[in-house]
């Protein structure tokens, strides 16, 4: 490890706040930290919606929108915004799909989720969510690493730097995609930036070969690999005896964590293995990468001490361009594909005892325009809605947040926050302090400043979302 | 004794107490400062910049009161009492403060108050008159003394005795120096990447010649293996891949750069040629081919072409890319903090930034998908200057022709022609479409396609939904434009594909020899620097309506454009074979409109403009901006009957040199090649002005042009230099340059040794880490700049030769304690191979290694389902025969998803500018090593080496494999385990596999992992 | 006293001048009149009392935006918002306060003008008043700007925003609280590696996760476990041969809050216990 830079924090840019102090002995990087304070949640499954699903398609029930649908858009929606395919003068678009209201708060929302209607109680809503970036990957690159542009650490790197994580024979920071492509952000969602790469999100499989390189090669034995492990340890011992550098016995103890990562991982990511009951909950089906399947793996993630857990299924963003992009075919695909298994992995979590202290999040990018997009300038053959950073629906629970929570509102029309904005890095800030991280102390020196995820602007912990 | 004699022996003794009193408090005094003198930079300017700058320095100046420059620190707060005054630290509001009880005014507010250390520092600082010093790293290095030491036979070298010095006032001495076998390893590795071979040791070892290492180091500096190493640590800094990045991460082929980089290393091109080069090298006087490769450095920022981005938005971070990869790969300044506000601690105004940026935002790429400006580049290297002389001779040539357009259009007295009517004909769009579908699915050619089926389904299901759509509301009858004082305005929503359709009555007395059509801004002043949507006009189409003659179409002989960009684009249209050869009169604002532009059509013969007669023009607008339309809004015509437009149309030096240059688009399209975005400046009538972005905003500019300009802290540029980016350049190499010679040697030095003599790499301000060995730093510097020339090989030869550098490895329990990171230098340098020297090593232990330099990048074995872009169906095929084994420099770098492999070895991402690699250990690297196809493959190429070397022993085999990977023979210790291992895997497995598990364990062992 | 004026005519002309003089004095200066009428008493300043909802969500408000340029140290339009009295005296031109008509309050007004408004309050620049602020000061003031009446009966006042601080990191106390058990702790946390970390850095109690043990955690080690039994405030058994032999050693763990034990030996009854007195039990069975 680059011992020599970790251990010596000296020199730090000056803060108003002093940063806690993460280093560690170089042979054990990913080694537990206890955060600060006393934490709400202790791990987190974070579900990206990549392409950014439409919210008034979901959660935000506006009659106003339906009763002005295929009007001209007014002139102050679009007076000195930036949109990215929406030109000349739109028209309005009402909901696709029928709004009613469910749970005990009675909270309002469309027919396309009626598994996770059954959770709407557990659900914690922000609906006045926003951003400054109306491109999917610098949006994206935002909600993930704080920063729009390439180069930053991500949110589970920062999360495993300063905490670290429980179970040292598997990563700690996890991720798993589905949906068919990555997401538009790339590897960058879940690198580590300036960070030591052993922060890295490790990119997992359901589908083939769990880990990259789990396996090992045809021929090679278990027991064969232990005998040459065996080998490379003493070898290494004799070299150590020689040059006595401590970087030798920190490989060593490497090889022997592979060793049971190869058993505990393939354990792990072996969700084929759990009861019929508990597949079928979750629409789970082998041989394909789905996103079902990568929920049970996560719920058996957490299940085993993994520290951050992030889920990414591409294909939301229904701009009305062909059919998988339309609001009335490939987004109701998403919705099915979504809606069963993200409420089983909340109850399941329940019946195991692991909601109360992991912090689910849903959400997407941006949000979508209350217009539909027609993009040319002529009207498109599918019915789709453009990018709306101005404000946009994202949902937690379980982790400390308060249940049964709506949060923040928009305009009749869905369009601009009418009450209680929350920034991007507002958010950030929030979910460290449930895992008992004070935002303002999670550094890392680089460049002079000891960077932050929530950047350099003044971010607000959004006391409200807390139970 | 009488009273009065007692009484005079006490005046007496009091006197002698009063002087003995005066005499201790004097020489307590005296004591006190012979302590050693308070230095601002060693232990004042840190205590400012933990505890006070957050506040009071660049970003904020609380109650007035900023600590980073003197004049600031020694003036008044709001609080009106001066912060500093030398000499007086009771009359110090700064000493008042951080000793004031009063929580709401002690300094830190609201904070932990200052150690009582760091006060007393403080007031000693002022009471000795409160010198302030300049940054150290900002003043220029001075050639230090030669430092005297005790054991003068042990320094081969200057530099050794910097290092000697240190370590005699540590009370340390160094080590001896490291075996024979180890040494070759380290400087085999250092300077190519490559492992020694069981040949080169044994020439070694056998070689008794004092000079016996020197010669292997000129061998290893002459090899080509040494450029292709080097050009891995530069590749990092220049943040270079193959792909584009962000969500489309499209291919971009840039490899014909990175052949530039290894071929400048082995040419040994001097430093400041090699960087000369690459932030200038087309404003080179003569610049040759080479020179414009070199110039692709600034071009490979990550470039976004999601559908529906902002492309001014990204030029503009590719052009603040630029500004912050120059500072921190020449300087180490972090530049790239004073976008927003002043530097937070360094001496950086705000607007210093934007001056600097001033430099870079004249160049013409414009974040265009098409990479525009690019140049050809042959993938066969015999014909590159050919082709590349054609490109630059048509590049001037339609320069030359613009520019005698532009001449010509100043100088002609143009008459308006109002627009009376103005129509958006969608209808007559469609058509139009249709038709061409028609004609073009006619086209013979598809028959011998074997693919035909296909393009015969989709042409008709093109035409069917086109059809449709005639008939649907977009098919209805065109719509009118706004039209003000003659000026067509088009306002509201525009397809991207329609037609303008004109109405024009003209009438003024003599024949029309020009029309000039010019598209404007709605804000012009704004449009300047922040530009608008820009305008694609495919065809330009007329039509004469005299009074009782049939309507005519005019044949336009000749467009005149406004810029090389547009006429380019037309000539490319010309030269396309789908095309008709013919002239369309396209012209465009791609992709952003930041002034008024223009084009001439010149018709065959005069149009008579009788009364009564009219022009019915047609401008047919089918391009679009990543799904945005590209209407032209503003419109106007005007007219002249100048006869120099007919002489400039029929000039043979104009309408001549346009058909050689279609000719010459079609021969370099034919000839594989790549085209190469690189730089180009812009000319002046296209030179967009820099002013400062309101807290680093790009959407919102304040303020007036800046003149390109460096930091009033550093050096001033010549006085009557150029102010462009050669200027910029060639300052950077000046005598007084403080920082580029330091931190050049400082970044040498980290690569052969592991950690730089200044640890951060990438910030040389005051709260990066001071040099370790401040007197070394500064006479490398100097000794690089002023002795050696920037000879960058003669370096590396002194600095690999050096005692400092032969040391062994092998460290003792206590000094390992005292210097866990070997940053007193007692002990030779001992670093994890880099993610390219553990693939390589691989390959060349095993014999696997193809050694061919440069050319296209390849795709070694790599899981499938990694490339799963976003809008892009490239796709990764592992390649069989060499190109599976080519060094790591030459695998595929795709930003979106690097080479795992790579990637767990802590190689860079290539999306940023990266000064460092912080090396890891870690579990995956394990499980890559030992399971990655690339390794095993290696292993069983290995096993199948030592089972096959002559001696039948199986020790002899053994050492065979391991001269091979550790670069000598197995200790007696070692050789026990593995023939025990070797003897359990056959038994388990078989001889083929034992070879195989021992070949593996040879590659796993962390002596393999190391240099 | 032919050609003068009498003393007492003087004396009355005098006095009439001069209480015309003040009379249009405080006219022309509220704050004047306010101070002319503060002297004399006639102005009965009501503390504010510590739980009304001017002090627990006015005051507050005016404190973070207002008391910098209206406060002690300065007073700009000789307008101080940092105590009740002075709020209700108003500034250089009267009262910014009407009680019981917020729309007819100068203060309102200005406080909710848009930032680019040059007489909007806090002027451009600083932080402004969210709608929720704003709408807290009208519904204060539409009932009555009272020193005394309760948050709950103040119709319309949006719900108080919820303030996280966090609070100094005080490792000192930690410290020597765990240095009691340093020592057993050590040995157990070797024993089991990775099972037993602190809840927190400022913390001295214990989460206890042995699900990763296995079979080869049983209920000896549990009661290896009793030296920290005081300490422990989660305890994760899942997946462990623990069974109901470990109730007693579990009942004496009094500060364990939450207790998983998926998949183990113990059975409901031996679990009722701890969730009788109040322990979160996880043991996946409905």
């Amino acid at each position: 490890m680059g011992a020599a830079f970790l251990g010596s924090l000296a020199g730090r840019a000056s803060a108003s706040v002093t940063p806690l102090d993460f280093s560690r002995p170089p042979s054990q990087p990913l080694a537990a930290l206890p955060p600060e304070f006393a934490p709400k949640a202790r791990r987190v499954i974070y579900l990206h919606m990549a392409g950014a699903p439409s919210q008034l398609e979901l959660f935000e029930h506006k009659p106003e929108l339906t009763k002005f649908d295929g009007k001209d858009c007014p002139a102050s929606f679009l007076a000195g915004k930036r949109f990215a395919f929406i030109s000349g003068v739109p028209q309005l678009l009402g909901a696709q799909y029928p709004f009613h209201q469910a749970g005990q708060a009675g909270a309002w929302i469309s027919d396309r989720l009626p598994h996770l209607e059954k959770h709407i109680d557990d659900l914690c809503f922000v609906r006045s969510m926003r951003t400054d970036q109306f491109n999917h990957a610098p949006a994206q690159l935002l909600l993930q690493t704080g920063h729009e542009r390439l180069g930053f650490a991500s949110f589970g790197s920062w999360v495993t730097y300063g905490l670290g994580t429980e179970n040292q024979n598997l990563p700690g920071f996890i991720v798993l995609t589905s949906g068919g492509k990555n997401p538009d952000g790339g590897k960058q969602l879940w690198g580590p930036g300036y960070l030591p790469g052993v922060y890295q999100g490790v990119q997992c499989r359901s589908l083939g070969e769990p880990v990259l390189y789990l396996k090992n090669p045809a021929g090679v034995s278990r027991p064969l690999r232990r005998r040459m492990l065996d080998s490379i340890g003493a070898i290494n011992g004799l070299t150590h005896a020689e040059y006595a550098n401590p970087e030798t016995v920190t490989r060593t103890a490497q090889y022997e964590l592979a060793f049971r990562m190869q058993i505990e991982a393939t354990d792990a990511m072996d969700w084929p293995g759990e009861p019929a009951a508990v597949r079928a909950r979750y629409g789970a089906r082998p041989g394909e990468a789905s996103f079902a399947n990568n929920c049970l793996v996560a719920r058996r993630l957490a299940e085993r001490g993994v520290r951050f857990i992030q889920l990414h299924h591409w294909g939301w963003d229904s701009h009305g361009a062909s059919q998988n992009e339309a609001l009335n075919i490939g987004f109701a695909d998403r919705c099915r594909e979504t809606d069963q298994p993200i409420a089983a992995l909340l109850t399941d979590l329940k019946e195991r005892g692991l909601f109360d202290d992991t912090l689910v999040v849903w959400a997407g990018e941006f949000g979508r325009t209350s217009m539909r997009e027609n993009r040319g300038g002529q009207e498109m053959q599918f019915v789709g809605r453009d990018h709306n950073p101005g404000a946009f629906t994202i949902w937690m629970a379980g982790g400390g947040v308060k249940p049964g929570m709506s949060y923040g509102e928009t305009d009749p029309l869905g369009y601009e926050i009418v009450k209680n904005p929350v920034e991007v890095r507002d958010l950030h800030a929030t979910l460290l302090y449930l895992l008992g991280l004070d935002h303002r102390k999670l550094t890392y020196p680089f460049q002079g400043l000891d960077q932050k995820l929530t950047s350099v602007k003044p971010a607000r912990i959004v006391g409200d979302l807390l139970a | 004794m009488k009273r009065a004699s007692r009484a005079r022996l006490g005046i007496v003794a009091i006197a002698l107490l009063a002087i003995a009193a005066g005499a201790v408090w004097h020489f307590a005094d005296r004591h006190d400062a012979v302590r050693s003198t308070v230095s601002f930079n060693r232990d004042v300017r840190p205590i400012l910049n933990e505890k006070c700058v957050a506040c009071h320095g660049g970003v904020r100046q609380l109650g007035d009161v900023s600590f980073i420059y003197r004049d600031e620190a020694l003036g008044k707060g709001k609080s009106g009492r001066p912060t500093v005054v030398p000499g007086k630290p009771r009359a110090s509001e700064l000493v008042a403060r951080v000793t004031s009880r009063d929580p709401e005014t002690r300094m830190p507010y609201h904070a932990a108050p200052l150690e009582p250390r760091e006060i007393d520092l403080l007031r000693r600082w002022i009471e000795e008159g409160a010198v302030w010093e300049d940054h150290w790293a900002f003043v220029a290095p001075k050639r230090p003394a030669e430092p005297a030491v005790r054991n003068a036979s042990w320094p081969r070298g200057d530099l050794d005795r910097f290092v000697l010095a240190r370590l005699e006032r540590e009370g340390l001495s160094p080590s001896v120096e490291a075996d024979k076998e180890a040494l070759l390893r380290r400087v085999s590795f250092d300077l190519t990447g490559l492992p020694p071979t069981p040949a080169t040791i044994a020439e070694f070892l056998a070689d008794e010649s004092p000079d016996a290492y020197e010669k292997q180091v000129d061998r290893l500096l002459a090899s080509p293996q040494y450029g292709e190493r080097w050009a891995s640590m530069w590749l990092d800094l220049a943040r270079y891949a193959d792909s584009k990045g962000y969500e489309k991460d499209a291919d971009r082929p840039v490899w014909p750069y990175r052949d530039w980089v290894v071929d400048a290393f082995n040419r040994n091109v001097p430093y400041d040629r090699f960087v000369i080069t690459q932030l200038a090298g087309d404003l080179l006087p003569e610049a040759t081919l080479e020179d414009r490769i070199a110039t692709a450095f600034q071009r490979l920022t990550p470039v976004n072409d999601e559908g529906g981005t902002d492309d001014e938005e990204f030029r503009l971070v590719a052009v603040m890319d630029r500004v912050a990869t120059t500072w921190s790969v020449l300087n180490g300044v972090t530049i790239n903090c004073v976008q927003c506000h002043a530097h937070p601690y360094d001496p950086i105004r705000h607007d210093e930034y934007y001056e600097s940026l001033a430099f870079f935002n004249t160049s013409r790429d414009a974040d265009r998908e098409d990479d525009f400006p690019t140049i050809r580049v042959a993938n066969e290297v015999a014909r590159r200057v050919d082709v590349a002389a054609s490109g630059v001779r048509a590049r001037n040539a339609m320069h030359a022709i613009v520019e005698a357009g532009r001449a010509l259009r100043e100088k002609t007295s143009w008459s308006p022609l109002p627009v009376t009517g103005a129509l958006v004909n969608e209808k007559a769009m469609l058509e139009q479409i249709v038709a061409d579908l028609e004609k073009a699915s006619r086209d013979p050619a598809i028959e011998r396609k074997k693919e035909r089926a296909e393009i015969r389904k989709w042409f008709a299901n093109e035409i069917a939904m086109r059809r449709q759509e005639l008939a649907s509301k977009r098919g209805a009858p065109p719509r009118p434009l706004g039209i003000e004082k003659g000026q067509v305005r088009a306002v509201g929503t525009i397809p991207s594909q329609a037609m303008f359709d004109l109405d024009v009555p003209l009438g003024s007395a003599a024949a029309i020899t020009a029309l000039r059509i010019e598209v404007s801004p709605q804000d012009a002043k704004t449009a300047r620097h922040t530009p608008e949507e820009g305008f694609i006009v495919s065809r330009v189409e007329a039509w004469l309506a005299a009074e009782g003659a049939p309507r005519r179409k005019i044949a336009f002989r000749m467009f005149a454009r406004d810029s090389q960009e547009v006429l380019a684009g037309a000539v490319e249209a010309m030269a396309a074979e789908s095309g008709d050869g013919l002239d369309s009169g396209q012209f465009a604002a791609n992709p952003k409109l930041d002034r008024a532009r223009w084009i001439v059509a010149i018709p065959d013969e005069p149009i008579p403009s009788s009364a009564g007669s009219r022009l019915e023009l047609r401008l047919t607008q089918t391009g679009n901006f990543g799904g945005r339309p590209a209407p032209a809004r503003r419109i106007d015509l005007a007219t002249t009957s100048d006869a120099h437009w007919l002489q400039f149309a029929g000039d043979p030096k104009v309408a001549g040199e346009l058909v050689e240059l279609v000719r010459l688009e079609k021969a370099g399209a034919r000839v594989p090649g790549v085209a190469l975005p690189v730089m180009d400046e812009a000319k002046v009538y296209e030179r967009r002005p820099t002013m400062v972005f309101e807290r680093g905003n790009l959407l919102v500019k304040v303020g007036e042009p800046l003149e390109p300009d460096v930091p009033a802290a550093l050096p001033k540029l010549p006085a009557d230099s150029a102010r462009d980016r050669l200027a910029l350049a060639r300052w950077f190499f000046s005598p007084g340059q403080p920082l580029t010679a330091r931190v050049a040697v400082n970044r040498f030095w980290e690569q052969l040794f592991g950690t730089g003599i200044v640890e951060t790499l990438e910030d040389f301000g005051s709260v990066g880490q001071p040099p370790s060995h401040p007197e070394l730093l500064d006479w490398l510097a100097v000794h690089f700049q002023a002795d050696l020339h920037w000879d960058v090989k003669a370096l590396l030869r002194e600095l690999v030769t050096s005692a400092t550098y032969r040391q062994s490895a092998k460290v003792g329990a206590g000094l390992l304690a005292r210097d866990p990171a070997n940053r007193l230098l007692a002990r030779g340098p001992q670093q994890r191979l880099t993610a390219e020297m553990v693939r390589d090593q691989a390959l060349a232990a095993s014999g696997l290694l193809t050694p061919r330099v440069g050319g296209p990048p390849v795709m070694p074995p790599q899981p499938e389902g990694i490339w799963k872009t976003v809008y892009n169906d490239d796709k990764w095929i592992d390649a069989t025969g060499p190109d599976r084994y080519r060094r790591a420099l030459y695998t595929y770098l795709k930003r979106s998803a690097i080479y795992p492999s790579f990637v767990t070895f802590d190689a860079s991402e290539h999306v940023v500018s990266l000064a460092r690699r912080i090396p890891t250990n870690t579990p995956l690297q394990a499980l890559g090593t030992l399971n990655d196809p690339v390794y095993a493959e290696a292993a069983d190429a290995l096993a199948r080496q030592m089972s096959k070397s002559p001696d039948g022993k199986l020790d002899a085999k053994l050492n065979s494999g391991a001269r091979r990977v550790l670069s000598r023979e197995l200790s007696a210790g070692e050789l026990r385990e593995l023939e025990a291992a070797f003897a359990d895997a056959r038994r388990m497995a078989g001889e083929p596999a034992a070879y195989s598990a021992v070949a593996s364990i040879l590659l796993n062992l962390d002596a393999a992992l190391t240099r | 006293m032919r050609n003068g004026v009498s003393a007492r005519a003087y004396f009355i002309g005098v006095a009439v001048v001069s209480a015309l003089l003040l009379a249009l004095a405080m006219a022309l200066r509220p704050s004047f009149a306010y101070a002319v009428r503060d002297t004399f008493g006639l102005v009965q300043p009501v503390p504010a009392a510590p739980d009304s909802f001017y002090t627990t969500r006015v005051a507050p408000l005016f404190a973070e935006h207002c008391t910098g340029c209206h406060g002690g140290k300065r007073q700009k339009g000789d307008l101080r918002l940092d105590e009740l009295a002075a709020v209700m005296r108003g500034g250089k031109h009267g009262p910014v306060i009407r009680a019981g008509s917020a729309g007819e309050s100068e203060l309102v007004a200005r406080i909710g003008l848009p930032q680019t408004d040059p007489k909007a309050m806090p002027p451009q620049g600083k932080e402004p008043l969210s709608g929720d602020d704003v709408a807290v000061v009208r519904a204060w003031i539409a009932a009555g700007a009272s020193a005394t009446r309760l948050a709950r009966d103040i119709a319309g006042a949006p719900p108080p925003v919820r303030k996280i601080e966090i609070p100094v990191l005080d490792t000192a106390t930690a410290a020597r609280e765990r240095a009691a058990f340093a020592a057993p702790l050590a040995d157990l946390q070797a024993r089991y590696p990775g099972a037993i970390a602190f809840v927190s850095r400022s913390s001295a109690d214990l989460e206890i996760n042995a699900s990763r043990l296995g079979a080869s955690f049983d209920d000896g080690d549990l009661a290896a476990l009793e030296p920290l039994r005081d300490r422990i405030v989660r305890l994760d058994v899942s997946g462990t041969r623990v069974g109901d032999a470990s109730g007693p050693a579990l009942a004496a763990m009094h500060r364990l809050q939450v207790l998983r034990a998926l998949d183990t030996g113990m059975s409901a009854k031996s679990l009722a216990p701890l969730r009788d007195r109040g322990t979160k039990v996880h043991d996946g069975r409905f």
